[in-house]
């Protein structure tokens, strides 16, 4: 046995076990789960970088870093752990998301289905704006 | 020679012992034979100390929950020819030991009751008034989360529960998830305050072992995601959208 622990005092007179800092890594679902959670972490750096850059831009002082190769690298890991997040996230939605049909709800596989349906159609819909107003070129 | 195999338990005795110790035995291997079989023989047959809980042998009672190479088990339905090569037997994790493989459950069933597993009427119908009836569909609504046996096999798995023991845990949110669903029930106002604490369906953060560990398939996680999401609902409900909303 691993666990640290105590004695309690008291009637029962029971031991208690603690979880211990790396229980995380005794299975492969709670180490996924851990890093589904370190996905955030990355999401949020990313965020506060974009509102340097647009606070950059306020102060005119905007110097586009995005031909930099450490950049691009840093943007790339964290569109995985984005991706990553939200597959997850929207893998959950036909569980949670009770859309009801008659006195019945609809299939999960269905609301699945819609949820990443629009995810792929809000990201198209954006690059085409973005392509329709000329920010990006293809 | 007959066909053994190792079993590995944990023993713990608060009279004498200050931490668990881990006991081997051998015990016969008969491809038949569950987990609790090979416990039931070490009780028997070679050490008539050891302690445990059992009943009905069967999946139903919930009563012989363990760790079995780690992982929360109904002993009586993990079969031996899964651990072919040996296995450790523990208490169920997150639970004080009381001795050997038996925790205590007072937690648990406090948290069961504080969530009002049963169905609460505003005014009860005169009994020549019938049953309450039901259709198929409404029986559907609720019928998986009906199924859960209070095994507790959930809290062993959860470790938001081995971190927060005052977490009200997965099998009493999936039982209010169940009466909550139930066209019966009128009681969902009530359990509100108990399930949106604190201690109740945020402090989870969606781990999703104990959906996995259920050997009933239950699905508390999905009660608890889906608890959340009518929650903050009913309260955009009731408060923003006021007077149109649904407030009591």
């Amino acid at each position: 046995m691993s666990d640290a622990g105590d004695l309690s005092a008291g009637p029962a007179h029971t031991y208690r076990r603690q979880l211990g800092g790396g229980w995380f890594l005794r299975r492969p679902s709670y180490f996924l789960y851990m890093v589904r959670e370190l996905t955030v972490v990355f999401m949020t750096a990313w965020l506060l970088w974009f509102l340097y850059e647009v606070w950059l831009l306020k102060q005119n002082a905007f110097v586009t870093l995005t031909g930099n190769y450490a950049v691009l690298a840093f943007s790339t890991v964290c569109l995985l752990f984005t991706l990553y997040h939200a597959v997850t996230f929207l893998n959950l939605s036909g569980l949670i998301l009770r859309i009801p049909i008659g006195d019945r709800f609809a299939p999960a596989v269905v609301v699945k289905g819609l949820a990443f349906g629009g995810l792929l159609f809000v990201t198209a819909a954006g690059g085409a704006v973005m392509v329709y107003l000329g920010y990006v070129k293809l | 020679m007959a066909d053994t195999v190792e079993v590995t338990v944990q023993r713990y005795n608060p009279e004498t012992d200050s931490a668990p110790r881990m006991q081997t035995y051998e015990v016969p291997y008969k491809d038949d034979w569950v987990v609790l079989d090979a416990i039931l023989y070490i009780k028997d047959h070679l050490d008539a100390t050891l302690s445990y809980r059992w009943s009905c042998r069967m999946g139903i009672c919930g009563s012989c929950g363990m760790n079995v190479d780690g992982y929360p088990k109904l002993t009586c339905s993990a079969h031996l020819r899964e651990y072919r090569r040996g296995f450790t037997v523990e208490p169920l994790s997150n639970f004080p030991v009381i001795r050997d493989l038996v925790v205590d459950i007072d937690d648990f069933m406090a948290k069961l009751k504080s969530v009002k597993p049963w169905i609460v009427r505003e005014l009860e119908q005169p009994l020549g008034e019938g049953e309450y009836l039901q259709s198929n569909n409404q029986v559907d609504h609720y019928r998986q989360f009906s199924q859960c046996i209070n095994c507790m096999l959930c809290y062993a798995a959860c470790p938001v529960y081995g971190m927060e023991p005052e977490f009200l845990g997965p099998a009493a949110i999936a039982l209010a998830r169940r009466y909550n669903l139930d066209s019966r029930d009128e009681g969902t106002v009530e359990r509100v305050n108990v399930l949106a604490a604190s201690e109740g369906i945020w402090e989870c953060s969606f781990v999703g072992e104990c959906s996995v560990a259920c050997p009933k398939g239950v699905d508390p996680a999905k009660a608890i995601q889906q608890t959340k999401f009518d929650t903050v609902n009913g309260a955009i409900m009731s408060t923003m959208l006021m007077p149109f909303g649904n407030r009591r």
